[in-house]
């Protein structure tokens, strides 16, 4: 199959650097390849808008962020009006849901988890996570330190005992 | 807690979440890409059922265009030339004369080239002979659109291989193999330029959205071409007007990178004599369908009585049925399937063999949907029957390619079986192997 180059527009090859962790953390945020996937895909919509780029300064953590927006949406029953030609098949989330550290950051509130990932995941710094969560530093920080503390009590009590791999 | 503690969480936690994530596989960067461009694109393609049918319905109904669709065509050939549906409101899509093919192609060496010709839309197009003609359809009481031609590339092996497995997020090659030949009325005598920056529908997204319009020199013909806007700028869309119709042909987006030489074939466009635009026949009576329906779920019910899983084999598809939970998942739902029917039916009759699934289904024909149209669908109900547990399934069933047939299901999983994280505690013979919970 012909792959054409897709690299040659900067804001794309950006995009196409950053996407595959982004989707990552978003699945890791929702524990479904599927929702993931979908909210990726949306978030790419607004991502390909002409002018967005301007506007964007860390890519990786403004798209996860409007990821996340679309998974809040409720981007399923959307898709289940749109036209035949936008349904596509699919299959139950291989390994997500398997993994013991999406186990243990479903134990943890929303807000939580969408920022622990974009802390741990994709390394951003607190000033870029309230940046792009539209709270205080000391909003962010907070909120990941209790996310933390939970996640050491869940650890303590063996809940995270059995670390694994995807299947 | 210490800050010590924290920071020791800190560095376990995260160090297993990167190892963790790090291990998880995801599509290529094109295939989202294209995802996301498929839904800037206007809505155009009816849906034959209305309504929010359940995720299975609408996933067989990609199986029908990408799977039994292809499977059907043989018996479409020979099917009558006078296109025979149901007058109604919705839109409705049925199969309409074939186009004529002909060896015969200009510009190009006969043996390299097929001509297709549809009299009852007005066009001629030569394709390369990779090309196969699939199901062509007609629309009725749409304002603009009149129908669609599409071509595949796929070959019939690859067609039967696609039968032989479910389908999954990825778009599967059958999907971007295909290409279409649309012809619309053009009702306000647009140009061609004119017509791609109109929405079809009052506030729908243009044709136009994201690609730069190009003029296109199709003969004498005004046409132009939709290129991406992006550096790699490959025609998407062409769009052509001839006398009062405006014809556009475009492959599926799924096909990316590009499959189709778009510029190439849209270069043989011309038109042909036009047969008159056929009239719908008289709406088949609901009670007709009914007892069509009632006769289906009666040899269902007798199939799954009998364990037989071959006579439940012959009054599904060909290829795909459609499959969903019936339960919404967090962040709003999800988990649906297109389940391919031969390996549903070899687990079917493995699980019978085994000893360990009992099916019973009530014949009693259920309905939902508004009467009168093809708002209104048929089921039946019916219980899986396991050792451990019992789940209750609808089996919806339709008239598809002049058969009535089992074309999806409706699981009803409660709340508490999806579990968090979420996973739809399908088994065998819904999936392959064990249950993926």
């Amino acid at each position: 199959m012909r792959r054409e180059p897709l690299l040659t527009d900067p804001w794309e090859a950006e995009l196409e650097r950053c996407y595959a962790n982004v989707l990552r953390g978003l699945m890791a945020a929702c524990g479904s390849r599927e929702l993931a996937e979908d909210a990726l895909q949306d978030a790419l919509v607004a991502a390909l808008k002409p002018g967005q780029r301007e506007r964007v300064e860390r890519v990786d953590g403004w798209l996860y962020v409007v990821g996340l927006r679309a998974l809040r949406r409720g981007q399923w029953r959307r898709r289940l009006e749109r036209s035949l030609r936008d349904l596509r098949g699919s299959a139950p989330a291989p390994g997500v849901d398997r993994l013991a550290t999406v186990e243990m950051l479903g134990h943890l509130g929303q807000r939580q988890r969408e920022m622990v990932i974009a802390r741990y995941w994709l390394d951003m710094s607190y000033r870029e996570i309230a940046d792009q969560f539209g709270v205080g530093v000391s909003t962010a920080t907070s909120t990941v330190t209790q996310a933390l503390q939970r996640l050491r009590r869940d650890m303590e009590q063996g809940r995270g005992r059995e670390w694994t791999t995807s299947r | 807690m210490d800050d010590q503690s924290l920071e020791k969480t800190e560095d376990e936690f995260g160090a297993r979440l990167q190892r963790d994530l790090r291990s998880t596989a995801v599509g290529s960067y094109a295939h989202y890409r294209a995802g996301a461009f498929e839904r800037m694109r206007p809505q155009r393609r009816p849906l034959r059922i209305a309504g929010a049918l359940a995720t299975g319905v609408a996933l067989v109904l990609v199986a029908v265009l990408i799977g039994s669709t292809l499977a059907d065509v043989r018996r479409n050939a020979a099917a009558s030339p006078s296109p025979t549906s149901a007058a109604s409101e919705a839109p409705i899509a049925v199969t309409s004369r074939p186009p004529v093919a002909s060896p015969s192609a200009p510009g190009a060496s006969a043996s390299s080239l097929i001509t297709y010709e549809n009299p009852i839309l007005g066009y001629r197009i030569s394709l390369p002979d990779t090309y196969r003609r699939l199901t062509p359809a007609i629309f009725f009481a749409q304002a603009e659109i009149l129908g669609r031609d599409t071509y595949t590339s796929l070959t019939q092996d690859e067609e039967r291989e696609e039968c032989l497995r479910d389908l999954g997020d990825i778009p599967s090659p059958a999907t971007a193999a295909l290409l279409f030949v649309e012809a619309y009325r053009n009702v306000a005598g647009l140009s061609a330029s004119e017509w791609a920056n109109t929405p079809r529908v009052p506030g729908g997204l243009l044709l136009s959205m994201h690609r730069k319009i190009e003029p296109l020199t199709i003969g004498d013909r005004d046409a132009v071409k939709l290129v991406a806007d992006r550096a790699t700028a490959e025609t998407e869309v062409v769009v052509i007007r001839a006398d009062d119709r405006i014809y556009v042909i475009t492959p599926t987006m799924w096909s990316f990178p590009p499959q189709h030489q778009l510029e190439d074939i849209a270069a043989t466009f011309g038109t042909v004599a036009r047969l008159p635009f056929p009239t719908p026949t008289a709406t088949p009576l609901v009670e007709a369908r009914r007892q069509a329906a009632s006769e289906l779920a009666a040899a269902l019910a007798k199939a799954f009585a009998a364990r037989d899983a071959d006579a439940v084999g012959r009054l599904m598809p060909d290829c795909h049925l459609g499959v969903s939970p019936g339960v919404n998942l967090p962040n709003s739902g999800g988990g649906g399937l297109s389940r391919s029917v031969p390996l549903f039916v070899q687990a079917l009759r493995d699980r019978f063999a085994a000893g360990d699934l009992t099916v019973t289904v009530d014949p009693t024909l259920q309905a939902e949907g508004s009467e009168g149209s093809f708002g209104l669908f048929f089921f039946v109900r019916s219980e899986w029957i396991e050792p451990d547990r019992t789940v209750a399934i609808d089996l919806l069933l339709d008239l598809r390619d002049g058969r009535w047939q089992w074309v999806s299901a409706r699981h009803h999983y409660r709340q508490a079986d999806i579990g968090s994280p979420p996973c739809i505690p399908y088994r065998s013979p819904w999936v392959s192997g064990t249950s993926r919970c």
